[in-house]
C-alpha cells in the first residue's frame, strides 16, 4: 500500500510539472533559508563549548559604575594571580594579553617578514591547562620561559614552510624568540583565537615601555587581559565574587567596591554578551529564528495553497477513489504521501542549495566568522526532523479537507467555487503581510546604517587615511615630517592614537577646580594637526600646542558645559587632570564623536601622548591617487625599513563599526528577497488555477465581447485585493517593529511615508507583474478553445 | 435485492427547493438488468447516486438484500459499497496517474487482496475485456471504447453483486458503444444484476425491464420480451 502510495504521489507530481515546480522550488528556498539560519545559530551556540571544562570556565569581568554603567571585559594580571593562589574554589587560572600587533622578523632570511595584525598573544602554561589543545610537538611546558613561542601549524608552515618549526628562531622587536612547541589550527569556533603565543614573561622584553608594576598593581585593568578561572563546581560562582569583592576593598580600597563590580561571565555567555566583547547578539540570533520560521510559514502557505486551490482538478479522482472503496484514512494517506514526496525533494534542493551557498555567504556576508557546520550528524537529523514537520505542517490540513470531500460533490466536480476560499485568502494574506513587512525593515534598516557610516558628528573623514606606525625616534619623525611636506596632495598629517568615531577606547576620570569628577571622559589623543587633519573646529579658545612643559588640553563641548554649566567657556585657561598628568584646558572644540554613533556623544579630552601616538593620520586632498599611496609606501619603507607598510582609510574603519548593523542589513535584505520570491511563486500559481477554473467563464466573456484588458483586470483583481489587504496591515505592524528597532540607537533615521509607500508599491508593483502575466495569457486565448476544453 | 420505499431526495439552494425524487418506489430483483430513463432532471442520476449510497436519501426506505442501508454511516457504506457494487459512468472516471493494470487493480488494494491474488484477478478481467494488451497504457494513450472497458473491469473486478452505470455508452460512438452494452450483458448473463441510467432507447433495449422516471416519480415500467 505504502509503494502505491508514493508511486501515485510520484506520478501525480510529474503529471502536474508546472504546479509541482512552483511547490518544490518556494519550499526548497524557505527550507534552504531555515537550514542557514539554524547552522548560523548552532555555529554561534558551539563557540568555546568544545574545552573540557567549558561549563565550569569563568572570565573575570567588570562593571563600572559611574554616572554611567560602563562593561570592561579585561581585569588586571595581580588579580588573576590572587584568584589562583587564595581562592581554594579555583581549580585553575589563567591569562593572556590578546589581539597583539607586531612584525615578525624570520631570522636568516631577510626577506621573510610578516606583519602580525592583532594575532599576538602573551600567555604562560597555565592557558594551555585551562582550555583545550591538541598539541602536534613539544608540550607548553616551554612557554614558562622567557622569549618562547608556541605556534599554530598554520603559522608555522607561514613561517617555516614544511620544515619543524620547533627550536627555530624568529625576531620581534629585535628580541630572539624561539619555537617551543606546535599547536593544531585552533577550531573556528572559538573567540580565543591566535596564531603566535608567546610566552608571557617575553612582554616586557618586546614591549621596553611597559611599567614595572604592570604585573604586579591590581588597578592595571586592561581590555587586552584575559582572565579566566575553572571552578571546582558551577556553583561557586556567587562565593568567588562575594570573596573578590572583600579582596577588592583590601587592595584597592573601601571605595573601590562603590565604583568597581568584579563578576564571572560563564563561557559559554562570552560570545553573546556584546558589553564583554562578545560578537554575536543572542537578540540577532532570536529575530534570525522568526525570520526562519516565518518564511518557512510562508513557503508551507504556499504549498496548502495551492494543493487545496488543485482540488477543483482532483475531485473526481477523489471521488472515483471513494466510490472504489478508498476510505478517508487512505485518501489521507495519499495526500500525505505526495506532502512528504514535496517535502523530501525541497529538502535534498535546499540541502544542495545550501552547500553551493555557504561558500558565496562566508565569502560575501560571514567574513569576520566564516559559517561552518558543526555536526554533520545534527544537521542531517535536522533536515530529517524538518522533513517530518514540514510533511505534517503542509500536508495535514490539505490532506484532511480533500479526503472528507463529499462523494457525490466530488464525482461531480461539484466541489465549492476556488475563489471563495475563505481561509486560502487568508493563508495568502498572511504570507503577504511577512514579506512586506520584511521588505519595510530591509529599507528600515538599509537608511539607518547608511545613516550610521555616512554621518559624521563633528568631523570630517574624507580623504584621510592612517598609517600604523611601530616606535618611531625623534629622527625618523623629523624624516617622515619632512617628506609628507614636500608632497602636494598631503593637506596635513597627525600623530595620534586612532581617528575620531574608532573602536578604541581610552578614558579617566578627570580632576577640574580641585575636585575629581564623578563621570569619565573619553580621550582623543593626537597632537596639534589632529584638529586640522579631521576637520575638528575649535570653537572657543585656541588649538593646542605640541610638547609643552605644560601639557595642554581641549574638551569638547559636552564636557565644557558637565565642567561648567552655567558658562561653559569659563573652562577656558583653568587646569585640569587628565591621562599621564596636569594640564591647561586652551580651548574648546565642536562635539564630535570619539567612538561610534551606536554611543552618544561623551565628554571627550582631546591631548598629547607620545607613547599613545602610534598612527599616522594623513589628509589628503581630493586629487589624490593611487600614485600618492606609492608615495607614501616608498616614504615609510625609507624611514622603516624594518616594518611592514599597511594603511586604511578611515572611511573604511568606520564601516567596520556597524559590521554588526551591516550584517542585519544584509540578512533582513536576503529575507525580504527569499519571502517575495515564495510569495510570487504562490501568487503565480493560485492566479494560474483560477485561470485554469474559470476558462469556461473566460471563453464566455470574449464570445460576448469582453476586451483582453478587462478579462485580466478581472483576474488579477482578487488577488491584488489580498496584496493591497496585506500593504494595510504589514504597514502599522512594521511600523512598530522597526520603531523598536531604532530605540536601541542614540543616532537614528526618521521613518518617513514613503518609506511604507515604496514597500507598499513595490509589494504590489512585484503581485501586479506576477499575476498580469498569467490573466492576460488566459484572457488572449482562443475562446473557442477554452469552451471546448470544458 | 433492492426494494425502495416513499424514497424522498430535494436539493435546497438559498431561495430554491427542487424535489429530486418524490415518495419513488422501486424493486429490482438479484439478476435483473433495469434501465432507468427520462428526460433531464427527472431524477435518474439522483436514484442512482442513493441506490450507489454515493448520496443519502431525505425520507423514505432502501432496503438491500433486506437490510435498511438509508441511514448507514459512511464507514458501513463504504464497507457495503466496496464488497457489493461495481460502477461505471458516462465519462469512465479512470485515474490519469495509474495504467490500465492498476486502474482496475485498485479497488482490490482497498479491499486489503493479496499481490499475487490482485495480478491473477487483475489479468483475468483484463483478458476477459479483451484489453490486456494495453495494460501498461495510461487512460490518455487509449480510445473512449477502450476505456470504456477499462472501467467496466475495474466495476468487476471486485466480483460485485450489482453494478450501476450511468450513461456508459454517452461519451462513445455506436460501435463502442455496442460492444460496451454487449460485455454488460454478458456480465448479466453471469448473475450479476444491472442498474443503468441512460437516454438511448437503443441501449435500453438490451435490459430486462425499463422504469421510466418523470419529476421523481416511476410514470411507467416497460418489461422487455
Amino acid at each position: 500500500m505504502l509503494k502505491n502510495y508514493f508511486k501515485i504521489a510520484w506520478r501525480s507530481l510529474v503529471k502536474r510539472k508546472f504546479y509541482s515546480a512552483l511547490n518544490i522550488a518556494g519550499l526548497a528556498l524557505g527550507v534552504a533559508c531555515f537550514m542557514l539560519i539554524y547552522l548560523y545559530i548552532t555555529y554561534h551556540n558551539s563557540f568555546d563549548t568544545y574545552h573540557a571544562n567549558a561549563n565550569k570556565i569563568y572570565r573575570l569581568v567588570n562593571v563600572l559604575h559611574l554616572d554611567k554603567t560602563e562593561y570592561e571585559k579585561g581585569s588586571s594580571i595581580a588579580m588573576l594571580r590572587a584568584l589562583q593562589k587564595d581562592f581554594p574554589q579555583v581549580q585553575k587560572a589563567a591569562i593572556s594579553i590578546s589581539k597583539q600587533s607586531f612584525v615578525v622578523n624570520i631570522e636568516g632570511n631577510s626577506n621573510k617578514r610578516f606583519k602580525e595584525d592583532k594575532t599576538v598573544t602573551f600567555t604562560d602554561a597555565d592557558w594551555f591547562k585551562t582550555f583545550s589543545y591538541q598539541w602536534v610537538i613539544g608540550s607548553a611546558a616551554g612557554l614558562d620561559e622567557p622569549n618562547t613561542a608556541v605556534l599554530t601549524q598554520r603559522q608555522a608552515c607561514k613561517y617555516f614552510g614544511k620544515e619543524s618549526p620547533v627550536g627555530k628562531v624568529f625576531s620581534i622587536n629585535h628580541q630572539q624568540i624561539k619555537v617551543v612547541g606546535l599547536i593544531a589550527d585552533e577550531p573556528y569556533n572559538t573567540d580565543l583565537n591566535s596564531d603566535i603565543y608567546l610566552s608571557l614573561s617575553t612582554f616586557k622584553n618586546v614591549n621596553p615601555k611597559v611599567e614595572n608594576n604592570y604585573f604586579t598593581d591590581w588597578g592595571y585593568i586592561m581590555s587586552v587581559h584575559n582572565s579566566f578561572v575553572v571552578l571546582n563546581s558551577t556553583n561557586q560562582q556567587k562565593a568567588v565574587e562575594s570573596q573578590l569583592k572583600r579582596m577588592i576593598s583590601k587592595r584597592l580600597g573601601a571605595d573601590a567596591n562603590k565604583y568597581y563590580t568584579f563578576k564571572l561571565l560563564p563561557l559559554k555567555e562570552m560570545h553573546f554578551d556584546t558589553r564583554y566583547g562578545g560578537t554575536v547578539q543572542k537578540s540577532l540570533l532570536y529575530t534570525l529564528a522568526a525570520i526562519g520560521t516565518l518564511i518557512i510559514l510562508i513557503a508551507g502557505i504556499n504549498y496548502v495553497n495551492m494543493t487545496i486551490a488543485q482540488q477543483a482538478r482532483r475531485s473526481v479522482e477523489i471521488g472515483t477513489r471513494k466510490v472504489l472503496g478508498g476510505s478517508t484514512f487512505q485518501l489521507f494517506m495519499q495526500f500525505m504521501a505526495e506532502s512528504f514526496l514535496t517535502a523530501f525533494l525541497a529538502v535534498i534542493i535546499a540541502v544542495v542549495l545550501v552547500w553551493l551557498t555557504i561558500p558565496q555567504l562566508n565569502q560575501t556576508l560571514f567574513t569576520d566568522q566564516p559559517l561552518h557546520i558543526v555536526s554533520y550528524k545534527n544537521f542531517y537529523l535536522f533536515c530529517l526532523q524538518a522533513l517530518f514537520l514540514i510533511t505534517i505542517g503542509t500536508g495535514i490540513y490539505p490532506a484532511l479537507l480533500l479526503s472528507r470531500m463529499s462523494i457525490f460533490k466530488a464525482i461531480k466536480n461539484n466541489v465549492w467555487n476556488l475563489s471563495a476560499g475563505t481561509n486560502r485568502k487568508i493563508l495568502v494574506v498572511i504570507q503577504n503581510v511577512v514579506a512586506q513587512a520584511l521588505i519595510v525593515g530591509t529599507i528600515v534598516i538599509v537608511k539607518q546604517v547608511q545613516f550610521l557610516r555616512n554621518t559624521d558628528k563633528g568631523f570630517n573623514r574624507d580623504f584621510v587615511m592612517t598609517i600604523p606606525l611601530g616606535e618611531t625616534s625623534a629622527s625618523q619623525k623629523e624624516q617622515l615630517n619632512q617628506s609628507l611636506r614636500n608632497m602636494p596632495d598631503v593637506q596635513s598629517f597627525s600623530y595620534c592614537h586612532r581617528s575620531p568615531a574608532s573602536e578604541s577606547m581610552r578614558g579617566s576620570t578627570v580632576m577640574y577646580n580641585g575636585r575629581w569628577q564623578d563621570w569619565p571622559a573619553r580621550y582623543a589623543i593626537g597632537d596639534s594637526a589632529y584638529c586640522k587633519t579631521f576637520g575638528i573646529k575649535v570653537v572657543a579658545g585656541r588649538n593646542i600646542r605640541s610638547e609643552q612643559a605644560v601639557p595642554e588640553f581641549l574638551v569638547n563641548e559636552t564636557m565644557a558645559i558637565r565642567l561648567s554649566p552655567k558658562n561653559p567657556s569659563d573652562v577656558v585657561n583653568k587646569n585640569l587632570v587628565a591621562g599621564d598628568g596636569k594640564g591647561v584646558i586652551v580651548g574648546i572644540v565642536k562635539d564630535f564623536n570619539v567612538r561610534s554613533l551606536l554611543e552618544p556623544i561623551e565628554p571627550s579630552v582631546l591631548l598629547e601622548d607620545k607613547f599613545a601616538q602610534t598612527n599616522l593620520a594623513i589628509k589628503l586632498s581630493d586629487k589624490h591617487n593611487a600614485q600618492n599611496i606609492d608615495q607614501l609606501k616608498n616614504i615609510y619603507q625609507r624611514v622603516f625599513p624594518d616594518q611592514v607598510f599597511a594603511y586604511q582609510f578611515v572611511d573604511e574603519q568606520i564601516a567596520m563599526l556597524y559590521k554588526k548593523e551591516i550584517l542585519q542589513q544584509k540578512l533582513i535584505g536576503i529575507a525580504a528577497t527569499v519571502a517575495i520570491i515564495i510569495s510570487s511563486l504562490g501568487l503565480l500559481g493560485l492566479v494560474s488555477l483560477i485561470t485554469l477554473q474559470r476558462t469556461k467563464e473566460i471563453g464566455i466573456r470574449k464570445v460576448l465581447g469582453a476586451s483582453v484588458a478587462r478579462i485580466g483586470v478581472m483576474l488579477s483583481t482578487e488577488l491584488l485585493q489580498m496584496v493591497i489587504i496585506a500593504v494595510l496591515i504589514a504597514v502599522p505592524i512594521s511600523l512598530w517593529a522597526m520603531h523598536q528597532w531604532l530605540q536601541n540607537f542614540v543616532y537614528r533615521i526618521h521613518i518617513s511615508w514613503w518609506v511604507y509607500a515604496l514597500a507598499g508599491c513595490t509589494a504590489i508593483l512585484i503581485a501586479l507583474i506576477t499575476v498580469s502575466l498569467q490573466s492576460v495569457k488566459a484572457a488572449m486565448a482562443n475562446p473557442v478553445k477554452s469552451l471546448r476544453s470544458e | 435485492m433492492i426494494q425502495i420505499t416513499n424514497l424522498e431526495k430535494f436539493y435546497r439552494t438559498e431561495e430554491v427547493e427542487t424535489v429530486a425524487l418524490n415518495k419513488l418506489n422501486l424493486e429490482i430483483k438479484t439478476g435483473e438488468f433495469v434501465a432507468i430513463m427520462g428526460p433531464s432532471g427527472c431524477g435518474k442520476s439522483t436514484l442512482l447516486n442513493i441506490l450507489g449510497l454515493l448520496d443519502d436519501p431525505d425520507a423514505g426506505s432502501y432496503l438491500f438484500n433486506g437490510t435498511e442501508v438509508a441511514h448507514f454511516n459512511e464507514r458501513k457504506r463504504a464497507d457495503l459499497r466496496k464488497h457489493n457494487i461495481g460502477f461505471v459512468f458516462q465519462s469512465f472516471n479512470l485515474i490519469d496517474e495509474l495504467t490500465v493494470f492498476e486502474n482496475v487493480e485498485l479497488p482490490l488494494i482497498y479491499t486489503g487482496v493479496s499481490a499475487v491474488e490482485r495480478k491473477t484477478r487483475v489479468e483475468e478481467v483484463l483478458t476477459k475485456m479483451q484489453i490486456m494488451h494495453r495494460r501498461n497504457h495510461y487512460p490518455q494513450q487509449l480510445s473512449g471504447g477502450q476505456q470504456q472497458r477499462v472501467a467496466i473491469a475495474r466495476a468487476v473486478v471486485n466480483k460485485p453483486k450489482l453494478i450501476l452505470a450511468d450513461e456508459p455508452t454517452g461519451n462513445l460512438d455506436s460501435s463502442n458503444g455496442n460492444e460496451v452494452m454487449e460485455l454488460l450483458t454478458d456480465l448479466n448473463e453471469q448473475g450479476t444484476t444491472i442498474i443503468m441510467v441512460t437516454h438511448s432507447e437503443h441501449d435500453a433495449r438490451y435490459s430486462h425491464r425499463i422504469v421510466r422516471l418523470l419529476d421523481g416519480q416511476t410514470v411507467m415500467e416497460n418489461i422487455m420480451m
